[in-house]
């Protein structure tokens, strides 16, 4: 596929599931949070296909910021533990 | 009158003209805390002002501007930044001992009077906050600038600019701290730690501390870009001979060191900019109820790391001393030594900060955890410490003056590590806790290992600095009283364990012998350090000739007529400087300048310009205008800050103008060993290593937000404070400019400049409309009378999409630029490149902000 028809696409997705979120929240049902949550993840792990598709060449990169992206987790969930 | 005896005379005239202000000023004052600074900060603005006036060549090259000012206020040249580093830190060395000096004079006998209440607590706080953030980290840097680039190969850091205003981002840092003493409510007065709700405007009020703070926030800004800088540097510059396995370990310890500051200080900057919107927005993150420990938890995720951040440039210099005093090569279980640093003590570090916290109520698992994993990080540097003496066990020993000071800071490591693992104990902990105990431990890690081997350091290349040899017999002296003198100043530390840290007076009989013989051991060790400065400016004056290379190591920065490291010693712009102002407003523009390579020598070679007046405008403008919002509600606060603000905004377009007429280029490096990174240029690495960065910082801010939210029992629901269709909107009109950028860059890729334009375009409308939407819904939270201190939920949306706004807001001001040079079709796909990634991410952080505070 064409870098931008995949961009496109991907863009496609990501409004369609920001409209679905918000259509999820209004229901204001507390179980629907779970499912707008892996709504998010699933645009975040979308993004980060943008970024490598933005940035193909090294893979070592697309590592660091994966692994980034884990301590990040780690901290926020370190954090809380700590403080709950 | 002879040029020689003018100089004698002027010197002469300084010198009286000082130190009769000094005796006027201690003799009509009575204030010791207030006139410290003052008579420090006159003194040595003096003597750099004289220093750099008479010699304005004394350290390095003799081309360059001929204005000694502007020579040094527009230089990108890495060894010229790494010179006016470590001067710069000595400066703050100076400011932070005499605080010391202050604090032992009022504890050498009970009850004393000298700084009573705040005055103590000001001295005792700023005291810690120089010495480990604005001194030791920072006289380290200055070396690595000067050193790392020489040991590597390469002809100066990646981002010479950017390296620059690292530098001054620095410097007018410890402008700002300093005038924090003179203003009203002083300077911080809660620890160095500034734990809450001390650090709030309840407890410390007035600008002072804000300004303190302010200053920090500088100083974290020029550590990230250093960080960025050296990475880059470190990772895409090495000339082809330096393969990884070849980085020499001063180089590696700093690459280590950096690592752990691109993750340990985006945690504190984030805790620093919610502090401040605490302190002048009146927002919520620490005075809430409870948050505390929040504040806790985010100043030693910090806190931790930055006793290794400290450490291991100084470990560095020892694992390049050690083995050339020894007759050796290199280092016994070299790489055991660096595997262990790299997998064992960086991840570990920035995982036991809760230590620090044992007597809060941090739960008991959790802190046999951290206990654990304290206990672990000890393992590596046993590693480390046996590394050191089996090469000196299986070498000829060479007791010259860096390697005393190299040994000196071993034996006085084991000592602070070693009691170390005492405090890493919970139960012991328990006693020692907030106890001078503490204190001797870590002014043994710190002061003993650390200085001492920066010292070291210091020693090892200033003939490489300077060109000149020091006096042995002085430097031994010097190393013989430092080492006695701070063992008498700090061991008797050890037997203090029961008085607690931070106290202005005292009246136990068995804590008056080790307090006095601390205080006569701390005069006079500070005294001896004279004899270090005595010995370096004499010797830099009048020192012989220094062989090139003196110490007969093995290391690149010593082969200096080896091709690789000729170019930065001897690439100089010329430019002859007429007007100071005129060239502060005017930047030069095309030079010629003469590169000479001992390979080949071209002359007359016609190249761009390297040299810029924009990082010290940029600095001094931010420094401004951080100053006039600290003091707003002063008279003159608001034209300060209008000044800050346009200098700053003079100073960023004049860096784009650089950029778009190309008057300024950053050397290339021909062929470079790059691995792991080839193929990457240097500025996506540097904005890859910049987002990571920005990662933690917005991982430490969500888990601000979501801790206040777990505290507040009312949290509004959904739609109701936010309303969700805006958002969504916000949202629609975010991405869909992740979507406008990316085919942007496809076009320019496609040389397509035009359609490039018309997309970028698109997007800064994006961006610009989702601003205004956002805005918009700020207003009306303010017309309903609700602002950021109204409660928890409205200080978390406030802080956390404002420092979103301000990065879009950033992005859009890039872009404009982008277009700009697409306007006169100049793509610059790299910069596009590199913008689109930073977008994306502003866009991956938007998805996470709509969640939370509008459907979560």
């Amino acid at each position: 596929m064409r870098k931008s028809s995949l961009a496109l696409v991907i863009w496609g997705y990501l409004i369609f599931t920001a409209i679905l979120e918000t259509l999820l929240a209004l229901t204001q049902q507390k179980i629907v949070l779970a499912l707008i949550f892996a709504l998010v993840v699933s645009q975040l792990t979308l993004l980060a296909r943008y970024f490598m598709h933005l940035d193909s060449e090294n893979r070592y990169l697309r590592w660091i910021f994966v692994a980034s992206l884990m301590f990040a987790l780690g901290l926020l969930t370190g954090v809380l533990t700590s403080l709950v | 009158m002879s040029s020689r005896t003018s100089d004698s005379a002027h010197f002469w005239l300084l010198f009286c003209g000082l130190l009769g202000g000094t005796l006027l000023e201690i003799f009509l004052h009575n204030d010791f805390l207030y006139q410290t600074p003052q008579i420090l900060i006159t003194w040595s603005i003096a003597v750099f002002v004289y220093f750099l006036w008479k010699k304005p060549y004394l350290f390095s090259h003799k081309e360059g501007p001929k204005s000694w000012i502007m020579r040094w206020l527009m230089t990108t040249n890495h060894r010229d930044i790494g010179i006016m580093y470590i001067l710069t830190s000595f400066y703050m060395a100076f400011v932070g001992g005499a605080l010391a000096i202050l604090m032992r004079a009022q504890l050498m006998h009970p009850n004393s009077s000298l700084l009573v209440g705040n005055q103590y607590n000001e001295a005792v706080s700023a005291h810690g906050l120089i010495m480990v953030l604005w001194f030791l980290s920072p006289f380290a840097f200055g070396l690595a600038n000067y050193i790392v680039p020489l040991q590597i190969g390469a002809k100066d850091l990646a981002f010479p600019r950017l390296n620059a205003m690292s530098f001054w981002f620095y410097a007018f840092s410890c402008v700002l701290l300093i005038s924090s003493f003179f203003l009203p409510g002083g300077s911080v007065n809660a620890g160095w730690t500034l734990y809450a709700p001390l650090n709030g405007a309840e407890f410390m009020p007035g600008a002072g501390p804000t300004v303190s703070l302010l200053a920090l926030l500088m100083l974290i800004a020029s550590v990230t870009m250093t960080g960025v800088n050296f990475l880059v540097t470190v990772f895409t510059m090495r000339a082809p001979e330096i393969t990884i396995s070849k980085i020499p370990m001063f180089t590696w310890f700093i690459v280590f060191t950096v690592i752990q500051m691109v993750f340990a200080f985006p945690g504190l900057l984030a805790a620093a900019l919610m502090l401040g919107m605490d302190r002048v927005a009146g927002m919520l993150f620490f005075t809430a109820r409870g948050a505390s420990m929040l504040w806790d938890n985010l100043f030693w995720y910090f806190g931790h790391p930055e006793v290794y951040i400290i450490l291991l440039p100084a470990f560095g210099a020892l694992a390049e001393i050690i083995p050339v005093f020894s007759g050796r090569r290199e280092l016994y279980g070299k790489k055991v030594f660096l595997i262990a640093t790299f997998t064992t003590v960086i991840p570990l570090s920035l995982f036991i900060w809760g230590h620090h916290m044992y007597t809060t109520i941090l739960p008991l698992p959790e802190k046999e955890m951290f206990e654990v994993g304290t206990e672990a990080i000890s393992l590596p540097f046993g590693l480390m410490v046996f590394g050191f003496l089996w090469t000196l066990e299986t070498g000829r020993i060479r007791l010259s003056t860096p390697m005393l000071f190299a040994l000196g800071s071993l034996a006085l490591f084991i000592i602070g590590g070693i009691t170390g693992v005492f405090l890493s104990s919970i139960v012991l902990d328990q006693e020692f806790r907030g106890a001078y105990f503490v204190v001797a431990h870590f002014h043994y890690v710190m002061v003993g290992a650390t200085l001492f081997g920066l010292f070291a350091a210091l020693y090892y290349w200033f003939p490489k600095i300077t060109g000149k040899m020091f006096s042995e017999t002085l430097g031994k002296i010097h190393f013989a009283l430092s080492f006695l003198l701070f063992n008498v100043t700090f061991f008797p530390m050890f037997f203090l364990y029961q008085m607690p840290r931070r106290i202005f007076t005292y009246n136990v009989e068995s804590w008056v012998l080790p307090n006095f013989v601390a205080s006569i051991g701390a005069f006079l060790f500070v005294a001896v350090q004279a004899i270090m400065v005595v010995n370096l400016v004499f010797s830099t004056l009048y020192g012989g000739i220094a062989p090139k290379n003196p110490w007969e190591a093995h290391t690149s920065e010593w082969q200096s007529d080896e091709a690789l490291v000729t170019f930065s010693q001897t690439s100089r712009s010329q430019i002859k400087l007429s007007s100071l102002l005129l060239r502060l407003i005017f930047v030069p523009t095309t030079k010629n300048i003469t590169i000479q390579n001992n390979q080949e020598i071209k002359e007359d070679v016609v190249v761009l310009e390297h040299v810029s007046s924009k990082p010290v405008t940029i600095a001094a403008g931010l420094t401004l205008f951080l100053f006039g919002f600290a003091i707003l509600n002063y008279v003159f606060a608001g034209p300060i800050f209008v000044l800050g603000l346009l200098l700053t905004l003079y100073g960023l377009t004049g860096l784009a103008r650089e950029s778009l007429h190309a008057k300024f280029n950053a050397f290339e490096n021909g062929l470079v060993e790059a691995w792991p990174f080839k193929g990457v240029t240097r500025l996506r690495l540097a904005v890859w290593i910049f987002l990571l960065s920005e990662v933690i910082m917005f991982t430490t801010i969500l888990t601000s937000d979501t801790y206040l939210r777990m505290l507040t029992q009312n949290w509004p629901a959904i739609n109701t404070l936010h309303p969700v269709l805006p958002g969504l909107l916000l949202t629609i009109v975010l991405l869909s400019g992740s979507l406008t950028g990316f085919l942007a860059l496809n076009s320019a890729k496609n040389g397509n400049n035009k359609r490039g334009f018309l997309w970028l375009l698109v997007t800064v409308v994006l961006g610009s409309l989702f601003i205004i939407v956002e805005g918009d819904e700020w207003s009306q939270l303010f017309a309903q009378g609700l602002a950021p201190f109204s409660n928890n939920a409205l200080s978390t949306y406030f802080f956390t999409t404002g420092v979103h706004m301000a990065h879009v807001l950033s992005a859009i001001s890039v872009a404009v630029y982008l277009l700009r040079k697409l306007w006169v079709n100049k793509s610059d796909y790299e910069a596009l490149e590199a913008w689109a990634i930073y977008w994306s991410f502003v866009d991956a952080i938007w998805v996470i902000l709509y969640f939370f505070f509008y459907l979560g």
